[in-house]
């Protein structure tokens, strides 16, 4: 047999440009939710991103889920009707893409599982809304998207804010702690990216100040020639939005390589610690977030051993975050005494009074954004940096 | 002004960047005719080898460079030897092994250091400047470096003995065994080489960027494109194309945007392969399979 360099080449580029290795489903778990011989078993299942470079988002959200079922299964199980059910998690794989979390919801089905904690990312739940649907699932779920909920799919619900919630209140709120009056906002330019930024972009036109909103290739991975694009305007603030952290965290260092002086925002999903650790904190010097919980209060240091001991991992802002969600989910199961229901499930969670011993008081928002009120806003803090010293966190209320 | 010799500068050290992380694929697929799948999980590994040592181990970051390279070298030189030793005429097969080492890399490397970016600053930190132009220590030095391993490799290719035995191996298999050189000490060697340059360029390049388990794939993509542009197993081309690749992305990225600079780079390299499919200074060959 023959062949040519350009047959090989074919095959090899055809292997490099393949989206599909990224999205390699896993399940530890088999069989549906449901009672048999006595046992009552209710499946929890979690999905996101768990391998490849958002994988800390994914591995985040299926902690949350881990804790919260470990939390019900220490009680002997969740109370649903007269029975006590052991709740079981399985996992999908992502890939943070649209048909990783489509595929998902397949394999979801298959397995009887009705109830979902995620997914996380806007594209993800664009993808996974129409199939879950198809299954009466109900979802739990994070994705930032300007369309993520919507009134003809009333099983998708918010785990916890989004930026239409916390983008306004921090910006007021940073105004007092930093000086600056032109803002440039930068995100990967799809959906996940944009989505974000621009409800970034129109909080801080809100706040009266003068903004343009700029965008790179997603995978981008030398910043030089963004930097010197963001850096011919001369903000005083640049805000990375939803940009990977790792990305932030270069674009952070070489900003500073190359002189610029001013404050950075990060109105997005929190990831402050990676973004750090990528940076230094040196170069964040003055820096402000989006934080869904206090690292310093008594209540996020009581969960952290907890956390770990559970899930094997160190609990992230953002797995804290979505813990009363989670929690509020499995507390509605209880409340409509079903495991199969998820309709019931859903009215139970709509009627649920937020309360929760992590984070407090939460509240439903999200008919202004939405048409549609699901979206379960946690009090979430604005983290700040300032002179490179670690983060201090100011409690905010969510924009009902 | 300024910002046009800030933006060729910062051209000409993309391109650098490009050419180091692209010699070591060029050089695997001129030599063995191997496209190394696994090129970016050896840039990975390198790149937690050094860290490893510097961060963890707290020896100096040029030990933790030096451990890189010969960590990398060392498993590719094992890795050729014997895996793909064995297939190393079925083209398909070695894509296979090539693409199962770069899954087993990246997985490996989220075992044991997580998820999460590694904090690893290097160490060179400061940066030139002059007018209204900079440019970091660090990207001198990858400059540096990228011009002596150009220069180490073409050495080795074309003016020594196992350059000469390397090259004839390349170009007929049979006929250079009969004549005495020995694949199984040479190709294993090549290859080492080869992922030795992975390995150097994650220990170099990784401070300046991210060091996290799955960042090689950009990595493999831009190697990819360099060796496809210059022409499938040119150094030379490789290097000029890597070149002309950092400029366009820094003037594309600087002047009409970051998310332009794919679309006008890819959309050049198409209208390229279609007027020369063989690369800038590539040359079309039949290989037996």
């Amino acid at each position: 047999m023959r062949t040519t360099r350009t047959r090989l080449l074919l095959v090899a580029a055809a292997l490099v440009a393949g989206p599909a290795l990224a999205a390699c489903g896993s399940d530890a778990t088999s069989g549906a939710s449901g009672s048999s011989g006595g046992d009552c078993v209710l499946k929890i299942g979690t999905l996101g991103p768990l391998t490849g470079p958002a994988a800390d988002f994914g591995l985040s959200m299926e902690a949350t889920a881990k804790f919260v079922a470990s939390e019900a299964n220490a009680e002997g199980g969740l109370e649903v009707g007269d029975k006590k059910c052991k709740v079981q998690v399985s996992s999908y794989d992502t890939g943070y893409t649209s048909q990783g979390a489509a595929a998902g919801a397949t394999e979801f089905a298959s397995k009887g599982i009705k109830f979902v904690i995620g997914p996380l990312g806007a594209t993800e739940l664009t993808g996974m809304k129409p199939v879950a649907a198809r299954y009466d699932m109900l979802l739990a779920a994070n994705g930032f998207g300007r369309d993520a909920l919507e009134k003809k799919y009333p099983l998708v619900f918010h785990l916890g804010p989004g930026p239409f919630v916390w983008a306004g209140p921090i910006i007021e709120a940073a105004k007092k702690e930093f000086n600056f009056k032109n803002v440039k906002v930068i995100a990967p330019n799809d959906q996940s990216g944009d989505d974000i930024a621009i409800v970034d972009e129109q909080q801080y036109k809100k706040a009266g100040l003068d903004v343009a909103r700029d965008t790179y290739q997603r995978g981008t991975q030398d910043f030089a020639p963004v930097v010197s694009r963001l850096l011919r305007s001369k903000p005083d603030l640049i805000d990375f939005a939803s940009s990977p952290a790792g990305d932030v965290g270069t674009m952070i260092k070489q900003l500073r390589q190359a002189g610029y002086d001013g404050t950075f925002a990060r109105l997005g999903g929190d990831s402050t610690g990676e973004i750090t650790k990528v940076a230094g904190l040196n170069n964040m010097k003055d820096f402000f977030y989006y934080a869904p919980v206090n690292f310093g209060s008594d209540e996020v240091k009581k969960i952290q051993p907890a956390f770990k001991k559970a899930t094997g991992m160190e609990a992230t802002g953002i797995s804290l975050g979505w813990i009363p969600g989670a929690r509020t989910l499995l507390e509605s199961i209880t409340e409509a005494g079903t495991i199969n229901d998820t309709k019931a499930v859903a009215e139970a969670m709509r009627s649920h009074d937020l309360k929760d011993d992590l984070l407090g008081q939460g509240v439903y928002t999200g008919e202004e954004e939405f048409g549609v009120n699901q979206e379960m806003s946690w009090p979430f803090n604005m983290g700040v940096i300032k002179g490179g010293q670690p983060a201090t966190f100011t409690q905010l209320e969510a924009n009902k | 002004m300024g910002e046009f010799i800030q933006t060729t500068i910062g051209g000409l050290t993309l391109g650098a960047q490009y050419a180091l992380m692209a010699l070591g694929f060029s050089l695997a697929f001129g030599i063995l005719r191997v496209i190394n799948f696994a090129h970016g999980a050896f840039y990975v590994v390198g790149g937690y080898l050094a860290y490893w040592i510097t961060n963890e181990v707290g020896l100096p970051y040029v030990l933790g460079v030096i451990v890189a390279v010969l960590g990398t070298a060392a498993i590719g030189y094992v890795f050729e030897l014997f895996v793909i030793e064995r297939r190393i005429d079925d083209h398909l097969a070695t894509i296979v092994m090539t693409l199962g080492a770069s899954l087993i890399g990246g997985a490996a490397m989220l075992s044991l250091f997580g998820a999460q970016a590694a904090q690893f600053e290097g160490g060179l930190t400061g940066t030139f400047r002059f007018g209204g132009v900079f440019v970091p220590h660090a990207r001198v030095m990858i400059i540096a470096v990228a011009g002596l391993a150009i220069a180490a490799v073409y050495l080795l290719l074309y003016k020594t003995q196992v350059g000469n035995a390397l090259r004839a191996l390349t170009d007929d298999r049979e006929m250079a065994v009969a004549m005495g050189m020995r694949p199984k000490v040479l190709f294993p060697m090549a290859f080492a080489i080869a992922t030795g340059l992975a390995g150097l360029t994650g220990a170099l390049v990784t401070p300046q960027f991210s060091l996290a388990p799955f960042v090689g794939e950009h990595v493999l993509m831009i190697s990819f494109l360099a060796v496809i542009l210059g022409g499938l197993g040119s150094l030379p081309g490789a290097v000029i194309a890597s070149v002309l690749v950092g400029l366009v992305e820094a003037f594309v990225g600087t002047y009409v945007g970051g998310s332009w600079a794919p679309l006008i780079l890819f959309t050049g390299i198409l209208v390229l392969l279609v007027a020369r499919p063989s690369g800038l200074l590539g040359h079309r060959t039949i290989i037996d399979a």
